[in-house]
């Protein structure tokens, strides 16, 4: 227990150290710089695709090219000049996810499976993940194989719960939607229309910091919302890319007797999701 | 004991997540800094060492086992990364030749009046005490997690935070504190 000296102590410490708090962002920044420099388009991408096409184009596309290329490298050349003066930064260590340009598929990208923890009523269990893979809207994100699996529409993917359950319980699991051009105004108010298009009312709404940054929207059902099987719905609204305006939208199917489990394996798998850009 | 929360950060940071590297940064970054200037009373010197110990952090991760606690090494890296620091600016202080203006800059630190801050009354302990109180009253570690960070156990650590906490009380002049009841 803290005692009269402890407190008084402790309490000078951080009235005393309290400015040195705000220098928090711009340190972020410096470390940024230095271990993630931002990626820069490579050159060699067209100098590859030209190597397919037939001589004459490819001598046309060559003197083109070049003369493109030339700029491009010129123009480069200027902001690495430039980069260099203000930052001179380290190349990283660790290497840097590939680049679009170099075509890799992103199932070949990462590790395909992997184990994460947690610690249902403080037992600690290991969960399989397995990568699951979404090449046109550019992410990934692991699924507890053993209890759920990845499913692929056009317009929105779907992770369901498959362990037995039976026609009686209401149907379990994430969709995942990808919205370009968004704001995330826009995207509240289509989720409240899809709310009560299904008969269901919102309960909560919050800024929430976990399983990542995003706006939440919980909503239960508009008649007899505390049964056992009655639905649940959370959404998460993610804002992915600030500059492009790319969100997705996670919707969490649950009722109310599986909330508690189901929800921390949805938002443990939800932790690993990544969008890894255009 | 590391929660499986924060295992699950690390092992994420272990595979290259930016994103995971700066949760980690969010929860241990106020901190940093403030352990940092209570060690230098700098805002510079303690920018400096938060942002080289991430660094360090980032780059080291691999070899970081996660069943281990992450909150003593991590600490472990700032305090080296701050001694070091101090270390050179103490050099740049005065030419490597005249020993004798050690002793000298050394008085003239002791004859310095606090002005009832508490991180002035630090300049007076040894530094073994300065980490143990900023660690103790900063970051509030626990007797156990300081045992680890210094690397002694716990009986050890239990007999130089008494000494430590006596020392600063010490110096601490003016009376701004009384025992308890």
């Amino acid at each position: 227990m803290m005692d009269h000296e402890d407190k008084f102590f402790r309490e000078s410490f951080l009235k005393e150290t309290n400015e040195a708090v705000d220098h928090k962002e711009h340190v972020w920044h410096n470390i940024q710089q230095e271990l993630f420099p931002k990626k820069k388009k490579s050159l060699w991408t067209g100098r590859i695709a030209m190597g397919f096409g037939t001589v004459a184009a490819a001598i046309i596309i060559v003197i083109i090219s070049t003369s493109i290329l030339t700029t491009e490298r010129a123009g480069e050349e200027g902001k690495s000049e430039q980069h260099e003066q203000l930052e001179q930064p380290e190349q990283p260590e660790k290497p840097e996810q590939p680049s679009d340009d170099t075509k890799i598929p992103l199932e070949d990208q990462y590790e395909k499976e992997i184990q994460m923890e947690r610690e249902p009523e403080g037992q600690l269990e290991i969960v399989d993940m397995e990568l699951a893979v979404h090449e046109a809207d550019r992410y990934i994100i692991y699924v507890d194989k053993d209890r759920f699996e990845y499913k692929m529409d056009e317009d929105e993917s779907f992770i369901q719960f498959t362990e037995a359950e039976g026609d009686m319980y209401p149907e379990v699991g994430i969709t995942i939607r990808r919205y370009d051009d968004a704001e995330e105004q826009d995207l509240v108010e289509r989720v409240n229309e899809e709310i009560a298009d299904e008969d269901m009312v919102i309960e909560e709404e919050e800024n929430m910091s976990d399983p990542f940054d995003a706006y939440a929207i919980t909503a239960y059902a508009n008649e007899s919302p505390h049964e056992w099987n009655s639905p649940v719905y959370r959404y998460y609204i993610y804002e992915a890319d600030e500059e492009e305006h790319v969100y997705f939208v996670f919707k969490q199917m649950l009722f109310m007797e599986g909330m508690g489990g189901q929800s921390s394996l949805m938002d443990l798998m939800l932790e690993t999701f990544e969008y890894v850009g255009e | 004991m590391q929660s499986s929360k924060e295992r699950n950060l690390v092992k994420k940071i272990q595979k290259g997540n930016e994103k995971a590297f700066k949760k980690l940064y969010d929860k241990y970054a106020s901190y940093a800094l403030r352990t940092a200037f209570a060690m230098t009373k700098n805002n510079a010197d303690a920018s400096d060492i938060v942002q080289e110990t991430f660094i360090r952090v980032y780059r080291n991760i691999d070899s970081f086992d996660v069943q281990m606690p992450f909150k003593p090494w991590f600490y472990r890296i700032l305090i080296n990364e701050g001694k070091r620091v101090l270390e050179k600016r103490k050099r740049e202080a005065m030419p490597i030749e005249s020993n004798e203006n050690l002793d000298a800059i050394q008085q003239t630190t002791e004859k310095k009046p606090m002005n009832g801050k508490i991180l002035e009354a630090l300049d007076h302990v040894s530094d073994d005490d300065r980490t143990l109180m900023i660690l103790k009253y900063v970051d509030r570690f626990t007797e156990k997690e300081l045992a680890e960070t210094m690397g002694v156990n716990v009986n050890t650590l239990k007999s130089r935070l008494l000494r430590a906490r006596k020392r600063l009380k010490e110096v601490y002049a003016g009376g701004e504190f009384h025992d308890g009841p």
